[in-house]
């Protein structure tokens, strides 16, 4: 996609998402004797002055004439969001360890340039240790509670 | 002198002892992503129930203090910024890293953290009553125009351009109003959902539009796998770097000292101020954004030098200079101690003891960071595919711990894809993270500005402290121009 | 292999900060763990359906930050719980939404009753203010009640205003002149400000600092602001070293800190609003696990230890019992009606 028209789409975002919390704040209630600025006025006129910053980005980025492009979207990208979507929403059922375990793997994988086969030791020993490491650390030494998901029998 | 007395007090093997592992944990604590200072002292304050209020708070500061200072770790060496104090450091630190320089880089911030830390906490010890009173000369319009030149500083941090800057910064005052009105109690934009109700939390956009943004950009490009080796001569900055730094870590401690005085201002707050003012004053302003030294130097400086400043209003008038502070009252209070005028008649050796932790407390991560140059070196030159997973998770339990909340982490990760997206469309992330801190305390404090004064914005004129900072503002917003005219006029740099 | 060094180090060091915190309970001198020292009353080691809590491993949801006057209060219940009944008691904060994201993150944990929120008139108020519906009385179970701090009017030494008489005058005399502090809008002491409004006619300009009481003191002590309305415990210092006056406390009978103030009930406002903080459980948890934790706490909160915790912490004591708590809330119910009724109608 060029990348003249990623900023066009991006100003056009920016002014629906103004408009919609401009248009929004109209459900907003007030306390008595807060009726100069209440809580509307600071959201609608931040809420312009994107709008007015919008339509100069659209103008600039019309002038220019950039023809670069930009390549978003490939196949170890969306490998690697659809790890970390799963990871959330399989968050508190399955567990941090094995959600981390699983994930770590994943993404060592994609990022990976030596040949796996010679690797894959030190992959998987990384995958399986530090999820445990950090899942023990963080409940014993911080008392910060990671769920413990399928794993739960073991507590 | 009471002083020299609680000095011995604290070098005790039982104390010192503490407050090391205190300060070690500290750093720790705040070079993990989404770890924050405060997060550091809530988790670890049961562990001080058992302690005598000396030792207990001596371990609190040095854990404070580790965790600011503890930021800049991952700041420089990852790009993202472990504590929100550590964003200002991350826009030069990641530069040195990139040059191989990340060595360097830590060794100068340590210093600079230690001098700003040191200066705060002298000033805390000699005049801490007098800066009480400058903290209750602050209002609201003062908090009001404070953050009105806070915001100003946009134009400094937004990089090339300043219309993305800009938008950066309004979409960061936009989101900032997402969340209960803190001045009439009800939500907005929060579209019904409960975990919308305190707003988007600052350290899961922090980390989302920093830190995993990062990971899935080198998931599409892979990652510079010759991992930059970053040489380490000496663990101590050379003569020329400190030259450097130093007068700017001493300016950036005073900042950072009358910033934390100011009750609500942080040290992120303060370590931006300390950015934008070093650029400024900087005879190279235009090294800003590239790695320099006076960069690196300034905002880590200015952020430590928050720490002791925060003690002189939470210990004089009990009200906490920011938040880590806020979670020390706490702890005052459980060990039977009332801060506020009482406690500096009535408890004056604990106050003394207090003083002194805050002294050695700094000492100590400045020997830690030091010594651990080379230990957090060798961290980061672990292969990058293995690094990068291991920091995504660590990310993401850093947005969780926060609140306990899942919420935050799928918030996280929205966040996290826009963030990618604006690394293509070039928009600095900065301007959003300084609006998103600056924008409830400038609108909620305007308004009840408004309150006082039945309606008048002359209220804000009037008051004189309140007129500098609009005349601050309005000189940081005109400064290039003011610059090069007066560098004309005077035939000479500035 | 220097990198898995340096890692296992780094590893010590944080384990150490761990075992550091384990052994810092055994410096205390422990009191209470011999039941000689428990008061004369039915012992509630062994409570009904034998429910054995000396090595429960609790944990307190506070939906307050650390470091303010509920976080201090669920503190003092945890310690003194530990030391009197046994057991592991964690205080977790969980703060947002008005106090509302603690509560709900308890329902969400599971009932097994081992999972305490706090119990503060939020449990009132939350339902009324229509912010929740669902936190009442009837899902969550209380269990004691520690401490209660009334609402006071409180001004500068030097203040024009030297009676409560004299500061509600002056509301009446020039409505929406007179500057009243608060610790946010909604908040108990607004709602406390509210009530003083309904009852004597007065009018208030009402000032929110939603960062909280000690935010205000310093507008307070600087003449910004004419008065504040909050407990005296959170302006103490500042009173007691003369630079702050209470006019007034929402009290039933004076405190025995400030013998000099009188009660609004004595000036003619007939008003108790006081903040409350104790603990309550899911009302669905298991009956007998619940039962043991209202007898055990029963006790803590009857303890000698649990009394000079709070001193420390100079809090007031105000005890209730899971049946005292839940007749005192529900008594209460019909003054914060009216009053949230008039915040209600006032909001555009």
């Amino acid at each position: 996609m060029k990348l003249k028209h990623l900023n066009l789409i991006f100003s056009g975002m920016l002014i629906v998402l103004a408009g919609i919390f401009f248009k929004y704040a109209d459900t907003f209630k007030m306390l008595p004797g807060q009726a100069d600025i209440g809580p509307k006025a600071f959201p609608r006129f931040v809420s312009v002055v994107i709008v007015i910053l919008a339509i100069l980005l659209i103008i600039t980025e019309l002038k220019k004439n950039d023809q670069t492009k930009v390549q978003l979207f490939n196949l170890k990208f969306l490998i690697g969001l659809v790890t970390a979507v799963l990871y959330f929403l399989l968050f508190k059922k399955v567990g941090f360890v094995l959600c981390s375990m699983v994930s770590i793997f994943v993404m060592e994988v994609l990022l990976l340039n030596e040949p796996f086969k010679k690797a894959w030791p030190l992959v998987t020993g990384v995958a399986v240790i530090v999820p445990i490491v950090i899942y023990l650390v963080f409940g014993m030494a911080l008392k910060v509670p990671l769920p413990a998901g399928l794993l739960s029998f073991l507590s | 002198m009471v002083f020299i007395q609680s000095l011995l007090t604290i070098l005790h093997p039982s104390v010192l002892l503490v407050m090391i592992i205190g300060s070690i944990g500290g750093i720790v604590i705040g070079a993990m992503p989404g770890l924050t200072s405060v997060m550091g002292v809530t988790l670890l304050l049961p562990f001080t129930y058992g302690m005598d209020a000396t030792t207990g708070m001596a371990m609190l500061l040095s854990i404070s203090f580790g965790a600011i200072y503890g930021g800049s770790i991952t700041a420089i060496l990852i790009g993202t910024p472990g504590t929100p104090a550590s964003a200002a450091t991350m826009i030069e630190g990641r530069q040195f890293a990139a040059r191989g320089e990340g060595g360097r880089a830590l060794g100068i911030s340590t210093v600079s953290s230690w001098v700003g830390g040191t200066i705060s906490a002298i000033m805390l010890i000699l005049i801490a009553p007098q800066l009480a009173k400058l903290a209750l000369k602050f209002g609201a319009p003062e908090y009001c125009t404070l953050c009105l030149f806070g915001l100003t500083i946009i134009a400094s941090i937004s990089g090339k351009s300043l219309l993305k800057g800009a938008i950066a910064g309004f979409l960061g005052l936009l989101i900032s109003t997402i969340g209960i009105d803190p001045m009439t109690g009800f939500s907005r934009f929060a579209f019904g959902n409960i975990n919308l109700y305190s707003g988007l939390q600052t350290v899961p956009l922090m980390i989302g539009l920093f830190a995993i943004s990062q990971v899935f950009v080198n998931l599409k490009d892979g990652v510079e796998q010759n991992v930059i080796t970053q040489k380490v001569t000496s663990i101590l900055p050379s003569w020329s770097d400190l030259k450097q730094s130093l007068p700017v870590a001493i300016r950036s401690g005073f900042i950072g000292t009358f910033i934390g005085i100011i009750p609500a201002a942080g040290a992120d707050i303060a370590a931006f101020v300390s950015y934008d003012v070093a650029k400024k004053f900087s005879k190279h302003p235009e090294a800003f954004g590239t790695g320099c030294i006076e960069g690196l130097a300034a905002p880590e400086a200015g952020n430590n030098g928050d720490t002791s400043g925060a003690l002189v209003p939470m210990l004089t008038l009990g009200v906490p200079g920011d938040a880590t502070a806020a979670v020390l009252v706490g702890a005052l209070t459980l060990h039977g101690l009332q801060p506020g005028p009482t406690l500096f008649t009535k408890d004056i050796v604990v106050v003394n003891d207090i003083f002194a932790s805050a002294l050695i407390a700094n000492l100590l991560f400045l020997i830690f960071g030091l010594l651990g140059i080379r230990l957090f070196i060798k961290i980061i030159q672990i292969k990058p595919y293995i690094l990068t997973p291991i920091i995504f998770v660590l990310c993401i339990i850093g947005s969780f711990a926060l609140r306990n909340n899942i919420f935050d982490v799928g918030a996280m990760l929205i966040i996290s894809v826009i963030g990618y997206f604006f690394v293509y469309l070039e928009i600095p992330i900065a301007p959003i993270v300084l609006a998103l801190i600056l924008g409830p305390m400038f609108e909620s404090n305007m308004r009840r500005s408004l309150l006082l004064s039945q309606g008048s914005f002359t209220i804000f004129f009037t008051r004189p402290i309140s007129l500098f900072f609009i005349l601050l503002a309005v000189i940081s917003l005109l400064w290039p121009i003011l610059r090069k005219k007066l560098e004309k006029e005077t035939g000479a740099s500035l | 292999m220097k990198k898995v060094l340096a890692l296992i180090l780094a590893l010590c060091m944080v384990f150490a900060l761990c075992a550091c915190g384990s052994s810092a309970p055994a410096e205390t001198p422990a009191p209470a763990e011999t039941p000689a020292e428990a008061p004369a009353e039915a012992p509630a080691e062994a409570p009904a359906e034998g429910v054995d809590l000396s090595n429960a491993s609790v944990t307190i949801i506070c939906p307050y930050g650390a470091g303010g006057g509920t976080d201090t209060t669920m503190r003092v219940l945890a310690q003194a719980a530990e030391k009197v009944v046994g057991g592991t008691y964690t205080v977790e904060n969980h703060t947002g939404g008005s106090g509302t994201t603690g509560l709900y993150d308890c329902l969400a944990a599971e009932h097994d009753g081992y999972t305490l929120a706090t119990a503060s008139v939020d449990l009132i108020t939350l339902s009324l203010l229509g912010i929740a519906d669902d936190l009442t009385l009837d899902t969550f179970a209380p269990i004691c009640i520690l401490n209660g701090e009334p609402a006071a009017i409180i001004v500068p030494a030097d203040s024009p205003y030297q009676t409560i008489e004299d500061f509600v005058q002056a509301g009446i005399d020039n409505p929406g002149t007179v500057t009243l502090a608060n610790a946010g809008a909604g908040n108990i002491w607004h709602l406390a400000a509210i009530g003083v409004e309904l009852k004597t006619g007065a009018s208030f300009s009402h000032i929110p600092y939603s960062d909280g009481t000690s935010a205000s003191l310093p507008a307070v002590l600087a003449g910004d602001v004419d008065a504040v309305i909050c407990s005296p415990a959170e302006a103490a210092s500042f009173i007691e070293a003369g630079d702050l006056k209470v006019l007034a406390v929402a009290a039933a009978d004076r405190l025995p800190a400030y013998p000099d103030v009188p009660t609004f009930t004595e000036s003619g406002v007939d008003l108790i609003i006081m903040a409350l903080r104790g603990l309550c459980v899911p009302a669905d948890a298991p009956a007998d696990v619940v039962a043991a934790m209202q007898d055990a706490f029963a006790e803590v909160i009857a303890s000698e230890e649990c009394q000079q915790l709070l001193a420390d912490a100079n809090q007031t004591y105000m005890p209730f019992d899971a049946e005292g708590t839940a007749e005192l809330l529900n008594g209460m119910r019909s003054n914060y009606e009216a009053i949230i009724e008039a915040y209600l109608a006032s909001a555009g």
